[in-house]
């Protein structure tokens, strides 16, 4: 009933670079996780601060947790260095809410480490960054800061982007944090069908086509959108990011790239 | 399209994962089995170990509106893959014809509904007996449907399309069977309470309703105290006939049927309802309510309780309570006949219905609620048997008797672990109180102490998945269990 060494799967796992178990992380929530199918299904990131390594990974339960790379959660393998507060997901839902895919990073000319998540659904009604732009309904991504107070270091809620639909994982490229609303209809149940919601037809019916954000890495502030160009939604892309161009692919087997002409 | 295949992959991988922690369960039913055992075979989050350390008060809630409804003991679905998520429902009706949802780990109402009264007669008004058209555990019953078993597969027919992929009913909707004071049968579904159907009339108005039982598409329930002007008998409402139910009845000729759980199901589909004109125990064919045999002990049986049913020597037995103080164990295979074995005496007034369960090496338990003094106690116990053997009759041996009790209602029992319930007394002002015993011993592992702040409100108790619910009289629903980080 309790995580253990013999029973890994859905948490968090550390090991050598020759595949040997090393650490682990659950949440001292895990087996709420496990019940309501809060997957830990988010690819972490990891990155250096004040001569520390750190990770920081999420899940659909929509919180970040900061651990650090030495002792993922302490000694009992269920306390990490910092867990944020829940971002979204107030109705914990499986399937249209919560946080999918993986975690961003990055750090600007100041040294001020962000760390940044998208997430799906509408934000939680406690969650209330000191800058934001204008109601989340359908999704967002929300940088933290890494700080230290009173001699513990914390993730402080920096921004929270305007509202996109489905947000998915951004990149970040020279101060702009490149994000996108993937458009997908991640329903997988209704009242009338229960999961016979869970179809393909279903799902593409219901889609939308997707949307690329650029945001001011600093303050979230919208600084252009890709408006109705694509014509597809997203399933599970990602961004690309180079040479001053952004690329993304969509459902209809369509790759989309746009930039800066003449560059 | 190939990824999202994979998407639909992942689910079921959850599933796997949460069954190796112990699948959320459900209880679907009072005492939460057709046989009416009040025994939870599988939830291992009830040890006498956590009980003893862990257990306590986790949420208690109250509906809105005002006024003093009865509340119901909960059904539940352990896990309801819903348009808002996995979620552990509990199910609970009250006597003004409202049902409340409850998000059982959240502490946060899912969704209620108010029934309206439909029936041409107009609604009755309330009585000591027939509180607004039923007694208090009967307004509003509750039955729950488990997934059928798979369709046959349809003829293949030249030049038809290929058939439908059968839907997978542990995926599909879910339902709730509500039976409301206007006598209507409602299906509900049990994700946002919106009406399955219509509902339609298959018991009459005002009457009093016992809790529901199911059965291979068929509902049974009973009517009592001549509630309404009908007829105290046992119902057969069969819902899978047609979009019309067929409803069959047995008039009992004079008595009630008036145990807590209403008709009794044995696991080859009989039906066993106690009372009647002749304070016997009935069996009664499924779905068109034949008479197949009849139980009778000298001086009758107790038409207040519910009897139990388990598997017994490749046969069912049936144990019920005598008006001359013992337990008797009925043979399904020859209800005529004489007893297979009985107990010794009880002590008091057994009530409300019996509770069985069995140790992993089968010993079999029955448990007794009991009003009035019991051995060295005042006012009521629950008394265990031991089901053993002597010159090769069956007999039940009295082998603990728990604390002084103030009415209790039939026990409900998971894991080594059994739940009782000292209600009190509301014209006392005697509060309930919860007490879990070691169900071997009788020995007191923990207990609600002076938790509660009103009396029990004689509806019973229902237990999964490391919770158990209780209500009290004034319109409470207290919820103690083993916590859970969220």
């Amino acid at each position: 009933m309790t995580p253990a060494e013999d029973r890994l799967g859905n948490l968090l796992v550390a090991t050598t670079a020759d595949l040997k178990f090393k650490d682990y992380y659950a949440p001292s929530n895990i087996l709420f996780l496990w019940k309501r199918d809060l997957d830990l299904q988010v690819t972490p990131a990891v990155f250096k601060w004040k001569g520390n390594e750190y990770v920081v990974a999420s899940s659909k339960e929509c919180r970040v947790w900061l651990m650090d790379s030495k002792s993922l959660g302490g000694a009992d393998h269920r306390t990490p260095v910092y867990r944020t507060p829940l971002m979204c997901n107030e109705d914990v839902n499986f399937a249209e809410a919560g946080v999918w895919g993986s975690m961003a990073t990055w750090e600007n000319a100041s040294g001020t480490r962000y760390v940044l998540t998208g997430f799906w659904g509408p934000v939680h009604p406690q969650f209330k960054p000191g800058i934001s732009h204008g109601a989340v309904t359908r999704g967002a991504v929300v940088a933290h800061k890494m700080e230290e107070k009173n001699g513990k270091v914390v993730l402080t809620p920096a921004w929270i982007s305007r509202n996109m639909d489905q947000a998915e994982p951004p990149v970040i490229a020279n101060g702009v944090v490149y994000a996108y609303g993937s458009g997908e209809s991640n329903v997988q149940a209704t009242p009338e069908l229960g999961l016979g919601a869970n179809s393909s037809a279903i799902r593409i019916k219901n889609s939308h086509p997707a949307v690329i954000y650029a945001l001011d890495g600093d303050t979230g502030k919208e600084l252009w959108n890709s408006g109705d160009a694509m014509k597809s939604f997203v399933h599970f892309g990602g961004l690309s990011v180079n040479n001053g161009r952004v690329y993304l692919g969509t459902f209809d087997s369509t790759i989309y790239a746009f930039g800066l002409p003449g560059r | 399209m190939r990824k999202l295949f994979v998407v639909f992959g992942s689910l079921a991988c959850s599933t796997v994962a949460m069954g190796q922690m112990g699948r959320s369960l459900d209880w679907p039913s009072f005492a939460n089995d057709n046989q009416r055992t009040g025994w939870e075979k599988l939830d291992p989050r009830f040890t006498k170990d956590t009980v003893a350390k862990d257990f306590q008060f986790l949420w208690k809630m109250k509906p809105s509106g005002g006024g003093q409804h009865t509340l119901m003991p909960p059904v539940l679905i352990g896990t309801l893959i819903g348009y808002r998520g996995f979620k552990e429902l509990a199910f609970i009706g009250d006597t003004n014809g409202a049902l409340h949802v409850m998000d059982s780990d959240l502490n946060r109402l899912y969704w209620d509904k108010k029934f309206d009264y439909m029936a041409d007669v107009p609604k009755a008004a309330a009585t000591a007996t027939c509180t607004g058209g039923m007694a208090a555990p009967t307004l509003l019953s509750i039955g729950f449907r488990r997934p059928g078993p798979p369709r046959p597969a349809a003829a293949t027919v030249p030049g038809a399309p290929p058939p439908r992929p059968t839907p997978n009913l542990m995926f599909g909707p879910r339902a709730i069977y509500v039976i409301t004071s206007d006598g209507r049968l409602r299906k509900v579904n049990a994700a946002d309470g919106s009406d399955v159907s219509a509902p339609v009339a298959v018991l009459p108005a005002n009457a009093k309703i016992s809790a529901l039982n199911m059965n291979d598409q068929v509902i049974y329930a009973t009517t009592n105290a001549d509630c309404g002007g009908a007829a105290n008998a046992v119902w057969a409402v069969d819902i899978g006939s047609s979009d019309k139910p067929a409803v069959k009845s047995f008039e009992s000729k004079g008595g009630n049927f008036g145990g807590m759980g209403g008709p009794v199901i044995g696991n080859d589909g009989t039906i066993y309802a106690q009372g009647g004109a002749g304070d016997s125990l009935l069996a009664l064919t499924a779905r068109d309510l034949q008479l197949k045999g009849t139980f009778q002990v000298p001086g009758g049986l107790k038409s207040d309780v519910t009897p139990v049913v388990f598997a017994y020597k490749n046969r069912d037995v049936i144990v019920t309570a005598g008006k001359d103080g013992r337990l008797y164990i009925a043979d399904s295979a020859a209800m005529g006949g004489e007893p297979l074995g009985m107990s010794d005496v009880v002590g008091g007034s057994v009530w409300g219905g019996l509770t069985s369960w069995a140790e992993p090496d089968g010993t079999r338990w029955v448990l007794a609620s009991s009003w009035g003094p019991v051995g060295d106690t005042k006012n009521g116990a629950v008394v265990a048997f031991k089901l053993e053997e002597q010159g090769g009759k069956a007999m039940l041996k009295k082998t603990w008797t728990s604390q002084d009790l103030i009415k209790p209602v039939p026990s409900v029992t998971t894991n080594g672990v059994v739940f009782a319930l000292s209600s009190g007394d509301a014209a006392t002002r005697m509060k309930a109180v919860v007490y879990a015993l070691d169900a071997t011993t009788g020995k007191e592992l923990w207990s609600s102490k002076n938790q509660m702040t009103a009396a029990g409100n004689l509806t019973g108790m229902t237990i999964a998945n490391g919770r158990l619910y209780v209500g009290t009289v004034d319109s409470t629903m207290w919820v103690f269990g083993v916590p859970m980080e969220w």
